[in-house]
C-alpha cells in the first residue's frame, strides 16, 4: 500500500496527550497519529462506524452497539436481505446499510477481521 | 396465561438475536434469559467487552454470545487484572447466526441439564460442547 505524508500543527497540550497515549499503547507517536487520522476520517466518511481494539487489531463496529461490521456482514451473508438482517438485530435498516457500505468499501479489512475472530484459537480465562 | 417474571441469569449479547431469546422461551417457559437491548433499558449496549464482563459479574449474569476470539481473550484479561467475570457461554461458529431454533435448543438443553447448577465465576463454555 502506498503511503503519503500528512502534517499539521496542534496546541502543545494535545501533543503531550498523544505522546502519553502512544506510550500507553506501546507504539510510536507518528503511528498513533496516523491511526487517529485514518480512523477519524473514516468515521466522518461512514457515520455510525467507529473503531475498537480486537485480538486481530483495530476493527470497525457500529457506534453505540457491541456488534462489529463483520458480524453484520455475516448475518447478511446468511439472510441475503437488509430487511431480514435489520430484523435479526431489531435495528433500523439504516444501521445495516451503513455497516454494509463500510464492508463494501473495505472488503479485505473486514475479511481479515472476520478470519481473525473466528479462526483464532480461543484464549479463555 | 401470563408468564411469571423470572430473574434473568443469562444475558444474550447483541450479536445474538431477539428471536433466539424468544425461541428459548418457547422451548422452556420462564427460561431465565434476557437480551442485552432489553436489560437495564439497553444502557449496557455501549459497554466494551471488559466492562460488560465485570458488570455481568456484579449482577450475577452469565453472558451468552457468538464466539468472537476477542471476548474470551478479554475474559482472561479481566481475571489477570484481578477482577472476575460472571461466566461466558459462546456459540461456536458452526452454529449459524440465524438458526435461532438450534441456538435455543443448545442453550436450553445445556442449561436445564447441567449449566444451571454450576458455579459460573470465571468459567467459559462453548456450545455445542466438544465431546
Amino acid at each position: 500500500m502506498s503511503t503519503a505524508y500528512v502534517s499539521g500543527r496542534v496546541p502543545a497540550r494535545y501533543e503531550r496527550l498523544v505522546t502519553k497515549q502512544a506510550r500507553a499503547a506501546r507504539t510510536s507517536k507518528s503511528d498513533l497519529v496516523a491511526r487517529y487520522v485514518i480512523e477519524k476520517s473514516l468515521e466522518t466518511e461512514f457515520p455510525g462506524v467507529s473503531f475498537r481494539d480486537s485480538l486481530s487489531g483495530r476493527e470497525a463496529y457500529l457506534t453505540g452497539h457491541r456488534v462489529a461490521v463483520w458480524e453484520v456482514l455475516a448475518v447478511y451473508d446468511e439472510t441475503k436481505s437488509v430487511e431480514k438482517t435489520a430484523a435479526h438485530f431489531r435495528w433500523p435498516r439504516v444501521l445495516v446499510k451503513r455497516a454494509l457500505a463500510y464492508a463494501r468499501a473495505f472488503p479485505e479489512e473486514i475479511s481479515r477481521a472476520r478470519d481473525g475472530e473466528t479462526d483464532t484459537a480461543a484464549v479463555a480465562g | 396465561m401470563t408468564e411469571k417474571p423470572t430473574q434473568p441469569r443469562l444475558l444474550a449479547d447483541e450479536n445474538t438475536s431477539h428471536r433466539f431469546v424468544s425461541a428459548c422461551r418457547r422451548l422452556v417457559q420462564g427460561f431465565p434469559v434476557v437480551h442485552i437491548a432489553r436489560w437495564q433499558d439497553g444502557s449496557w449496549l455501549g459497554l466494551d467487552d471488559a466492562a460488560l464482563l465485570i458488570a455481568c459479574a456484579e449482577s450475577g449474569l452469565i453472558l451468552v454470545a457468538f464466539d468472537r476470539a476477542t471476548l474470551p481473550w478479554h475474559a482472561g484479561q479481566v481475571i489477570r487484572a484481578g477482577e472476575r467475570h460472571g461466566g461466558l457461554i459462546l456459540f461456536r461458529r458452526s452454529v449459524r447466526s440465524t438458526n435461532y431454533g438450534q441456538q435455543a435448543r443448545l442453550l436450553t438443553d445445556f442449561w436445564t441439564i447441567e449449566g444451571h447448577a454450576w458455579d459460573w465465576q470465571n468459567r467459559v463454555v462453548y456450545l455445542p460442547p466438544s465431546r
